[in-house]
């Protein structure tokens, strides 16, 4: 009895810490960035998940080392730079828990080109720009298998090891 | 709750490193060999739960587990969740490759608390004592990394209080979430195979904990 009272207790926290949390537990940050009209630049930041990542300061830097720009994005994930010269530029992304994304672009001026982001990290810059919600992360399948099989090949290696030294030691005795 | 390059100054950087190599020499140190296919499977649990997301009202949380590979792999856990968070830089761009060593203090250290938890509870004698063990193991293993990620980000220069409250703030679902993970598990292990646990393998011999 008591410990169905428990669980209730447990469900009804989980419940209420739920609705007044923000979604800052996330393992890493995604940064988008894609260049609108001649030169503004639109900057998304999501948590693999898709989530947005609201309220938190985005530093745009030019290459060529002039001072950066700074802003926060809304509760969408998103903020805008107007104005910006052409050239390269660093955008940063940082929450207050350590989580931490960047891409770069290019502001060519007229026309607009954004290099696509690295695969896996961030959706391409054009698939930001036609979608305000970023899709989340796929699952790394290929990944998760290479782990996997690199935890267990570990294993398997240091067991064999052992194994091998034992077989040494008993030959040793006889 | 994996911090990334570029957050941390190179002296906690370093200071992480140091750390964790410490740390993982005195738990290697008497580690048995017949713990290795167990620490094989936790370190893969610990590795692939990341990849969880639990959709929770308007926002979503991520599973640790380093609560569970604690009360399970004992002071193993950490060398376990070591080797979880290189694979998990590496392969999933969790966390940065540099502060894989304040990410695994940050995550090793309460497991190996959470170890201590579930052995001095679990010790007691009352009904359902293996759960409410688990259940305060997973759950306090969550808030000390919420913790120490506030200590680490207080060396970059934020400040402890807000950052702690912050961090807390986000942990809490995940603390329910991860104790009530860990009271199951804990509860189902002792009652069909208490030897996987730790606690029940190793009663006798408890000089390998650091």
């Amino acid at each position: 009895m008591r410990l169905t009272r428990a669980f209730y207790l447990s469900l009804w926290a989980l419940l209420i810490s739920g609705l007044l949390t923000s979604g800052a537990m996330a393992h890493k940050l995604l940064v988008a960035a894609v260049v609108e009209g001649k030169n503004d630049l639109k900057v998304q930041a999501f948590f693999p998940d898709g989530s947005p990542a609201q309220e938190i300061p985005v530093t745009v830097a030019p290459a060529d080392g002039s001072p950066p720009l700074n802003a926060q994005t809304d509760t969408q994930g998103n903020c805008r730079f107007s104005g910006l010269k052409p050239g390269a530029y660093r955008v940063e992304a940082g929450d207050p828990l350590g989580h931490r994304g960047e891409t770069k672009i290019v502001v060519q001026g007229a026309a607009a080109a954004a290099p696509p982001a690295p695969a896996g990290t961030a959706p391409a810059a054009g698939s930001a720009a036609s979608s305000d919600a970023p899709a989340g992360e796929a699952i790394p399948w290929i990944n998760i298998l290479a782990g996997l099989g690199f935890i267990f090949g570990l294993a398997a290696f240091v067991m064999v090891l052992r194994l091998k030294a034992d077989l040494r030691r008993y030959a040793s005795r006889d | 709750m994996h911090i990334a390059d570029g957050v941390l100054p190179l002296a906690s950087i370093a200071a992480g490193w140091v750390g964790t190599g410490v740390v993982a020499g005195l738990t290697l140190r008497k580690a048995p060999f017949e713990a290795l296919p167990k620490a094989a499977v936790m370190t893969s649990g610990f590795f692939v739960a990341s990849l969880v997301h639990v959709p929770l009202g308007p926002t979503s949380i991520h599973l640790t587990l380093n609560g569970l590979v604690g009360i399970v792999l004992g002071p193993l856990a950490f060398p376990a969740i070591l080797v979880g968070l290189i694979l998990q830089s590496l392969l999933f761009q969790h966390g940065g490759l540099l502060t894989i060593g304040a990410n695994t203090l940050m995550l090793g250290l309460p497991a190996l608390a959470a170890y201590k938890i579930y052995a001095l509870v679990s010790r007691r004698n009352f009904s359902h004592r293996e759960a409410v063990a688990g259940f305060l193991a997973g759950s306090l293993a969550i808030f000390f990394s919420g913790l120490l990620l506030a200590l680490w980000l207080m060396t970059a220069g934020r400040e402890f209080l807000t950052i702690a409250r912050l961090a807390l703030a986000s942990c809490l679902p995940l603390m329910v979430v991860e104790g009530l993970v860990c009271a199951a598990a804990a509860a189902f292990l002792a009652k069909v195979k208490p030897e996987i646990l730790w606690r029940k393998t190793h009663a006798v011999d408890e000089s390998v904990l650091p």
